[in-house]
């Protein structure tokens, strides 16, 4: 069996100015006339349900609107959706906003059992309601995946994803820098692994586009102070697009971990935190991922043939054809480690910028190599 | 404990009433430029007797109506989509996103580049109408507003300019 | 980079490209519960074995109900509905279309109606008609092509009474397209000229029209780059598999990418060359593109310079002046068709007066340009276009494509 590539991507991406206007019509589109908000404490208390609401005014959608306080919540919510005949869901929020909206979406569309059986895959292999996710934060990416966890069992499948992910700066509340770099991290190292080593056309090019946003906000937003900014309050004027951007790369980094589950970036993070001297002071799973980025494309540099064009989504193009063919992996590698270097600088008590700074050491690193190395790339079958 | 709420559909009056008045003054200027200027009487001409189309928001107005009659003279039919057949549809996926044209925000070719609208009927009607909204807006606006409202201005001679837009102000407050 | 004040990007087709993709079928089908499909294609494919091929595969999960091969150049209204009604009749649950443009939509089109068991498929035209998900339907196509197995749309005609009929909608989508080199094998080197174009025009206008979006153009860029490297190479060799795949992802990659960001004048102009002349829509594009290029150069210089470094490579680009590169990627089109026309011993057309009918017929007379001009005001691509077009700009374009001379762009006025 030669080599086969695949993508799926169920989820509509709608991103910019007045995007929650599209709303109503789109629900109709998808024969959903009367959707479930859930929504954390934090949104409400920013008033984005009713950002939500006045973007529903003048066209007969009533919403009927949940916060999660709890876990204890869920067989409310199943319960409330089911006896007041609501027909679709829109997750306004992150996290458990959203696992909580696929979990009920799995339990309505095949009963609640299902959610205490063994997960495996093909089990979920029909469409569930309409799912529209609203996020309030930059992520990393699990939002817009297709999966779930629900009382410690992981469902995947396709279906999982959101039929559409609205974006907007509307909807983004105060983010620390902390979380700001934990999600750009997580969805440039996903994006950039699915560039240089899936050998998938489809992959590829979501992870340009995710690139490209991480790249462009990053930075700025790391530097800009946030002092001002507060979890349950909409982000500072000057922010809000940015977020918007950082959130739409954290969605695209959702779409490419459906389609490459096995991304070494994604799975260094549990061994790094396993072997930590100090697991609870382990750096966070978005600089885990960079860093491990940065000896993949260290350790593949010899077998791997698309590394360098890694370095045109992570510049431009005329700095991308300035660097002569076998100096681009090496230049790739460089503007990462600027990156990170760059953003240490934004945060008061620092941040490693390598493996060894982290707290590994030589020999730890040493042993993770096998793991942070592709040393058969996937190359495009043409 | 869930906190629970409905939070019922809302409305938006002033936008609203606000396009309400535009669309009515834009539906009689389009029937007095229909009477008046040579261009759009032209593309009103290759229509058949007895079309009529509509402009308006999604799901419930507001709407402007404007049809042939079957004498192929065009009226405004006002603002309400009972009693007639409609043979093209142009509607903005909500109020919101049809203020934003109507406020001058957005331009109708950057609007429906963005995906604000959809088109329900023979799509070169639809461009014929296009057309023709793109000639009323250039009309009735000042040329720093119709610039931002059309993709190009056009260079009229000076009688389009100055007497037909004349007229065509005329006839849409007269409603003759 | 620079993001749109709104966009969108949705591509719901599960999209399986490789060498033996046409195994993963007989799968996709018994996990979608289509284990009983219709097969509709043309007689052309039929002819090419490739329905043959697509049969080999199907493992006892599937049962093929029925094979329908009789549909034409141009999908209409009477042929979906008596496919329709085969369809039904055969007791099938899922399509699998295999073939090119005509074939995608006129599935589709059966899908609708089975699907909704409607007689009418009129009662669907236009935008978002369709309210739930269809039957299954996979897409196989056996061009490199239209991008058809990746859009919401179809446009099937309606002869009667003289018009074509826009379908738009998500649930349109097939489930899965399919993409495997054997399909495309034995495509004539003129029509792997032609539906290459078409793919990489499709890619071009994604970049350049107000609908650009950020991931459309990641994508079209793909695209771009896949076809320049590979069709020629391609032409020379024409069983050179992975050559081949490569085509048909580029053109997937360019579905998607104008399937979100739409097309422009290029499309405009080309549909209506089609329609009057019935010239192949491939053809059409390949020769237009370059002009479309040209007329928006001043409102898309950026982008096009852009432009050049997936077609032309990173040499030529860093070689590039920043202010030439945007005419370096409009020349390195036109190149691109010469070679075309060289590889293909002159089948393939640089000029609108070069587009022949198989007998050797000139297909588009210069006293049809007015026409044809009139016919492109009614076309939908307009809109999109960056530049405004009015009927002597169309009649300008089309005379100079005509003639195979550059566009005079001082003749274009500028919005």
């Amino acid at each position: 069996m030669t080599l086969l590539n695949h993508f799926l991507c169920r989820t509509k991406t709608a991103f910019g100015t007045q995007a929650l206007a599209h709303l109503p019509f789109d629900l109709s589109g998808m024969h959903a006339y009367k959707p479930f908000v859930i929504t954390d404490q934090a949104a409400r208390d920013a008033g984005l349900h009713l950002t939500l609401a006045r973007a529903c005014r003048d066209t007969h959608l009533a919403l009927g609107l949940a916060t999660l306080t709890d876990a204890e919540d869920f067989e409310t919510l199943y319960h409330l959706f089911a006896d007041k005949g609501y027909d679709s869901f829109i997750a306004l929020g992150t996290g458990q906003v959203v696992q909580t909206a696929k979990a009920l979406n799995l339990a309505l569309c095949h009963g609640p059992e299902k959610l205490r059986s063994p997960a495996g895959p093909g089990q979920i292999n029909r469409p569930l309601l309409p799912l529209v996710y609203i996020p309030t934060h930059p992520e990393t990416g699990q939002d817009t995946a297709g999966e779930t966890f629900f009382s410690g069992r992981h469902f995947v499948s396709a279906n999982l994803m959101p039929d559409i992910a609205v974006i907007t700066a509307d909807t983004m509340l105060g983010t620390p820098g902390a979380a700001v770099l934990d999600s750009g991290l997580a969805s440039l190292a996903t994006c950039c692994e699915a560039f240089a080593f899936s050998g998938n056309p489809f992959a590829r090019s979501y992870a340009h586009a995710g690139i490209c946003l991480v790249m462009d906000t990053l930075l700025p937003l790391a530097q800009q102070s946030d002092h001002g900014d507060l979890l349950c309050q909409k982000a500072g004027k000057h922010r809000q697009l940015p977020l918007a951007k950082l959130a739409h790369a954290a969605a695209v980094s959702g779409y490419i971990q459906s389609n490459l589950p096995d991304l070494k970036s994604r799975q260094a993070v549990a061994h790094l935190t396993a072997v930590h001297p100090a697991p609870s002071a382990a750096p966070s799973s978005g600089l885990c991922m960079a860093l491990a980025l940065v000896h993949l494309l260290e350790n593949s540099k010899d077998t791997c043939p698309w590394l360098g064009k890694l370095l045109l989504p992570l510049t431009d193009a005329a700095h991308y054809a300035g660097v002569p063919g076998p100096g681009q992996p090496d230049a790739a590698v460089r503007v990462i480690r600027k990156l990170l270097h760059a953003l240490s600088e934004t945060v008061p008590q620092g941040m490693p910028k390598t493996l060894g700074e982290a707290g590994l050491t030589p020999g730890q690193i040493s042993e993770m190599s096998t793991l942070l190395t592709y040393t058969q790339h996937k190359e495009p079958p043409w | 404990m869930t906190d629970f709420m409905e939070i019922p559909p809302g409305r938006h009056r002033w936008k609203k009433l606000y396009l309400r008045c535009m669309l009515w003054f834009f539906g009689r200027a389009v029937q007095a430029a229909a009477r008046v200027d040579d261009g759009v009487k032209s593309e009103f001409a290759a229509m058949p007797d007895n079309f009529t189309f509509c402009l308006g928001a999604f799901p419930s107005g507001p709407y402007m109506v404007v049809g042939k009659d079957a004498h192929g003279r065009v009226r405004h039919l006002g603002a309400s989509l009972a009693d007639r057949p409609i043979h093209l549809h142009l509607m903005f996926k909500s109020p919101a996103l049809l203020f934003r044209v109507f406020a001058f925000q957005e331009s109708t070719p950057v609007a429906n580049a963005r995906n604000r609208l959809y088109v329900h009927g023979e799509v070169p009607q639809a461009c014929a109408v296009v057309r023709i909204m793109d000639v009323i807006q250039v009309f009735l606006l000042p040329k720093f507003l119709a610039k931002r409202a059309v993709k190009r201005c056009p260079a009229w001679p000076l009688k389009r300019r100055t007497l037909v837009r004349a007229r065509v102000y005329v006839r849409a407050f007269g409603g003759w | 980079m620079v993001i749109p004040d709104y966009y969108e990007f949705g591509s719901r087709a599960h999209i399986m490209a490789g060498h033996d993709a046409l195994e993963q079928i007989p799968g996709l089908l018994t996990s979608m519960g289509g284990q009983h499909p219709m097969v509709i294609t043309d007689q052309g494919v039929a002819r090419a074995g490739l329905v043959d091929i697509l049969l080999q595969v199907l493992d006892s999960r599937i049962t093929v109900k029925t094979i329908q091969d009789d549909v034409p150049a141009d999908s209409d209204l009477k042929t979906v509905h008596t496919l329709a009604g085969q369809y039904k009749k055969y007791g099938c649950n899922a399509i699998i279309a295999l073939g090119g443009g005509s074939v995608m939509d006129t599935a589709k089109g059966v899908n609708i109606l089975v699907s909704t068991s409607s007689d009418n498929l009129l009662a669907f035209s236009g935008a978002n008609a369709l309210t739930h998900r269809l039957n299954p339907l996979v897409a196989v196509p056996t061009t490199a092509g239209t991008g058809s197995e990746v859009t919401r749309v179809a446009v099937i005609s309606d002869p009667e009474n003289l018009r074509k009929l826009l379908f738009t909608s998500g649930f349109l989508m097939p489930d899965a397209a399919v993409l495997d080199p054997r399909m495309t094998l034995s495509l004539p080197a003129p029509v792997t000229a032609a539906t290459a174009m078409d793919a990489l025009s499709h890619a071009v206008e994604a970049c350049l029209c107000l609908g650009r979006n950020p991931l459309s153009t990641a994508h079209a860029h793909e695209a771009i780059a896949l076809i320049s490297h590979h069709l020629v190479p391609v032409i020379r060799q024409p069983d050179h598999k992975p050559g081949r795949l490569a085509l048909a992802t580029g053109a997937a990659l360019a579905g998607m990418a104008f399937s979100n960001s739409m097309v422009g004048m290029v499309h405009t102009l080309g549909h209506a060359v089609g329609s009057v002349c019935h010239a192949a829509h491939g053809t059409c594009m390949a020769v237009l593109l370059p002009y479309g290029m040209a007329y928006n150069l001043h409102k898309t210089q950026p982008l096009l310079a852009d432009l050049l470094l997936p077609m032309a490579g990173a040499d030529v680009y860093a070689r590039t002046r920043p202010a030439d590169r945007a005419q370096k990627a409009i020349d390195w089109v036109g190149r691109m068709n010469q070679r075309l026309h060289r590889a293909t011993g002159g089948f393939h057309a640089v000029r609108l007066q070069d587009i022949k009918a198989p007998d050797g017929r000139a297909l588009v007379p210069r006293q049809l340009l007015p026409k044809i001009a009139h016919t492109a005001l009614g076309d939908g691509s307009i809109f999109y276009n960056p530049e405004d077009l009015d009927y002597d700009d169309c009649l300008m374009v089309l005379e100079a494509a005509f003639d195979g001379a550059p566009l005079d762009l001082s003749r274009v006025k500028k919005g």
